[in-house]
């Protein structure tokens, strides 16, 4: 017979959990010191600083900004949001998305069957323009 | 053989349920933070992400959408631990497998209360007539998450999109305040119902992180093994085993089903009988595989 695994049965778990635990903080660590929180976006810097949420997909941070930011950053057209979402027309523009879920005006379905396609769209567009900019090279 | 009786402590059980508990509860903590307060993200704890965008990323260098680095960091490092380790992840960690083990609790709990003790009764009776069907329903069923694995890689890295989404638990449990009705809330219904007659069917037929880690942890050198001298065929081992696999006359549990829950080493009433061993003797030469077991209930 093999030599007794002792105590390992115990620790089993601890080993398992402590590398997952390294893992996640230093990938955590690693996206904080690259800035690669959006890591999976496909925004350039500048895209990014000037709509802060442009190219984000819509992820449950979106939810942070107001409306305002959303329409400018993905070229919206106000009118159309607002009924879309059944906000009243002279709904502030610097309410956040999440608050006013909250306070049950708009629910979090309406807002993402709006978004979804309109994101999708946008991103369509940012990366027809990159590929225009940049024109594959014919090889020699 | 001198029969052991095991305190609390000296149970691995305990530290499995502790650690279950402790991730279960943080990703409880994540999800509520998600859907509630709309912060953070619980989609990114999801490792099997990582495989998804694995193409994507090594060809292209970006991630499909709503796939982020974590996902791949979380994905590699189980794959490491399943290579080190086995299945640990499922038996130990995976909140997935924590919520059928409860729910599992659960049923047995309800089960024995007086009023469905007739209903009870005349369950385990036809589960018993019925045995052998059930044991080949259970061994065909139980190939389904590696076709279901290999088709959802494949499309997913032919149509750079996360097709699983439209199967995922965890999705149709973020979209669970929408009231929205998909194929994964269909399965998470069928799940959680199906979690209280049986345990771990979501691991059993579904899981298609399971399917990958059973594949990669067959080449891991970590087995539960027996000593046939001082075995005394009590089969407590076989009837605690959560995934109905035949311990007690094999040398070594070679089934890629094995998530390395312990339970078997916790029921052994011998002391030195059931154990963990790193390369034992055949492993990587003998090609007898353990039959499937009886269904317990």
């Amino acid at each position: 017979m093999h030599k007794s695994s002792g105590g390992f049965r115990y620790l089993y778990g601890f080993f398992i959990l402590i590398t997952l635990l390294i893992t996640v903080f230093l990938v955590k660590i690693t996206e904080d010191i690259l800035g690669r929180d959006d890591a999976r976006i496909h925004a350039t810097e500048e895209e990014i600083q000037r709509g802060d949420i442009r190219g984000k997909g819509l992820p449950a941070p979106t939810g942070k900004f107001s409306f305002g930011q959303i329409i400018e950053a993905y070229e919206l057209d106000k009118e159309d949001f607002y009924n879309a979402l059944g906000l009243p027309p002279d709904y502030p523009e610097t309410a956040i998305v999440k608050n006013t879920i909250d306070k049950k005006l708009t629910n979090s379905k309406l807002v993402r069957d709006y978004m979804q396609p309109r994101i999708a769209e946008f991103e369509r567009k940012i990366k027809e323009a990159r590929a225009a900019e940049n024109p594959p090279e014919n090889d020699p | 053989m001198a029969k052991i009786k095991k305190r609390w402590y000296q149970k691995a059980g305990t530290y499995r349920k502790v650690t279950q508990g402790l991730v279960f509860l943080a990703m409880t903590a994540v999800y509520l933070r998600h859907i509630v307060f709309l912060e953070g993200n619980v989609e990114e704890f999801c490792p099997f992400g990582g495989l998804e965008t694995l193409f994507s990323y090594l060809t292209t260098g970006t991630y499909l959408k709503h796939i982020n680095p974590l996902n791949l960091g979380l994905f590699v490092a189980i794959m490491g631990i399943t290579l080190a380790f086995r299945g640990g992840f499922c038996g130990w960690i995976c909140p997935i497998g924590t919520a059928q083990d409860l729910l599992r609790t659960a049923g047995k709990k309800i089960g024995g209360f007086s009023f469905l003790k007739g209903v009870n009764t005349r369950y385990k009776i036809w589960v018993k007539g019925n045995n052998s069907k059930l044991v080949k329903v259970d061994f065909w069923a139980r190939k389904f998450k590696y076709l279901f694995l290999i088709i959802i890689i494949a499309a997913t890295w032919i149509k750079a999109d996360l097709v699983i989404r439209d199967f995922d638990l965890i999705v149709a449990l973020m979209k669970i305040l929408a009231f929205e009705l998909s194929v994964g809330l269909i399965i998470l219904v069928l799940i959680v119902i199906l979690s209280f007659f049986m345990d771990r069917p979501f691991c059993k037929y579904f899981c298609v992180l399971g399917a990958t880690i059973n594949l990669v942890g067959k080449l891991s050198p970590l087995r539960v093994v027996r000593n046939d001298k001082s075995c005394i065929n009590c089969n407590l081992c076989n009837k605690s085993c959560p995934m109905q696999l035949e311990i007690a006359k094999v040398p070594r549990v070679e089934s890629i089903d094995c998530n390395h829950c312990f339970r078997c080493l916790d029921a052994c009433p011998v002391a030195d009988t059931l154990d963990l061993a790193y390369f034992p003797k055949g492993i990587y030469t003998s090609t007898k595989k353990p039959a499937a077991g009886k269904l317990e209930v």
